[in-house]
């Protein structure tokens, strides 16, 4: 639980500051780092208590997609200012490093099957973004007004 | 007559400007295309014909007397700017329902292009604070050694960064300057937790890579193929790939030789 607890805040921050390196605004990051804080929740929690990890993957991009859509519709801005960010946690880190270990020990059996996971893995993550995406400029997407209002703070 | 074709110019100045921000700031293809379309559509120009990929936009426009006019535009620089394609969206947006006037249209994303980026060492701080937080969340446990390995992995990716990712060279030389910055990163993790002798390397060089992955390159590229721009989307995951490349490999180089040298001396085993 506490550790649950720990990747919500933990995810939160890492975002938020990732997102500062890419330019999204303020007003944008808070509510992408929310939504790749909790799509990463929800992949630890399939991931923990059902030991699948593509599943969760899939379930966790899935969800960092729709939030971004529904967002992008809500403030008016472009669904990838809140895509990038949130995505960030779910990018198989791990996985590369692994292989990467496996090959430098000379270990190719570790390393072609972390090498394919996380092929499948990172491939699993952009395929479930890119079909919410597709699917969703089928929806009519109101034109957004451009904002005079607060300057950025990027 | 002047007035058309100085029309035309103009219309196509604007709208390849339009494109050329949102592909050197990493907006997708397909967004650069329909932006200079939906442009030239809202100037009355609906059969103007736009290719564009990654490193380059070509725009084709039938003028008024039958001839074509076209620019062609070379992307020399690509970086990761989100702020940018986003303001680039809503202005192509105002222009179309006629709150901007297409010259207004033009100043505003010139003054956009030059408008002035975060300095490096912001830069450097947001990545190092970014991959301490993402060395936290791959930790196993909560442990003391957890705050030694915070620091850490905020040291090797502030200078990394700061010395290579955020330098100028990044756009032209990005696979070599990746795979020195991984390298440099690993070198200091290993460094580290060699002379302390406590800390957990893995979660130390995981995290501090993370910044660096290309999540954003892979995600456009399944984007853009996915819209049928498979040129483009080709392209990217090439892109994807040898990034990934450059980083495990420069990773890899600095663990090979701590590896070589720990069972050589048999002293520092059983870090990893």
């Amino acid at each position: 639980m506490l550790l649950y607890l720990r990747d919500l805040f933990v995810c939160f921050a890492a975002c938020f500051f990732y997102g500062k390196i890419m330019a999204v605004t303020v007003r944008a990051r808070i509510p992408a780092s929310l939504t790749g804080a909790v799509s990463y929740l929800l992949y630890r929690i399939i991931y923990l208590e059902t030991g699948h990890e593509l599943t969760g993957y899939l379930a966790a991009a899935l969800l960092v997609s729709v939030l971004s859509e529904l967002l992008a519709r809500r403030m008016k801005l472009p669904a990838t200012v809140f895509v990038m960010p949130a995505i960030i946690p779910l990018v198989p880190g791990v996985g590369l490093y692994r292989s990467m270990l496996c090959l430098v020990q000379n270990d190719f059996d570790g390393f072609f099957s972390a090498g394919v996971r996380t092929l499948f893995i990172s491939g699993i993550v952009a395929v479930a973004i890119a079909i919410v995406n597709a699917a969703a400029r089928h929806f009519p997407h109101r034109h957004h007004e451009e904002k005079s209002g607060p300057p950025s703070l990027t | 007559m002047e007035a058309a074709e100085d029309r035309t110019t103009l219309l196509i100045d604007t709208a390849v400007l339009a494109a050329v921000i949102i592909l050197e700031n990493g907006g997708e293809t397909f967004r650069a295309e329909e932006t200079a379309s939906r442009i030239c559509s809202a100037a009355g120009k609906p059969d103007a014909e736009v290719l564009a990929f990654p490193t380059g936009v070509i725009i084709t426009v039938k003028e008024e007397n039958g001839h074509n006019a076209s620019s062609v535009v070379r992307v020399k620089k690509r970086s990761i700017n989100l702020f940018r394609v986003e303001r680039t969206n809503s202005y192509s947006r105002s222009y179309e329902s006629d709150r901007l006037s297409l010259l207004e249209l033009k100043d505003k994303l010139e003054s956009l292009r030059r408008s002035p980026t975060s300095s490096k060492g912001v830069v450097a701080l947001a990545a190092a604070l970014s991959s301490a937080m993402f060395t936290l969340l791959f930790e196993p446990t909560l442990e003391p050694h957890v705050l030694f390995d915070l620091g850490v992995t905020f040291l090797c990716t502030f200078f990394a960064e700061y010395v290579c990712i955020a330098s100028k060279l990044k756009n032209s030389y990005q696979f070599t300057v990746t795979f020195f910055g991984s390298a440099l990163m690993a070198l200091i993790a290993v460094l580290a937790t060699g002379l302390a002798g406590i800390g957990n390397l893995s979660c130390i060089i995981i995290g501090a890579i993370t910044p660096l992955l290309p999540g954003i390159s892979l995600t456009n590229a399944i984007r853009d193929t996915v819209t049928g721009d498979i040129l483009s989307g080709t392209v990217r995951l090439a892109e994807t790939l040898l990034i990934a490349v450059a980083i495990a490999g420069g990773v890899g180089v600095v663990l090979a030789g701590y590896m070589g040298l720990a069972g050589r001396f048999g002293a520092i085993g059983g870090m990893l």
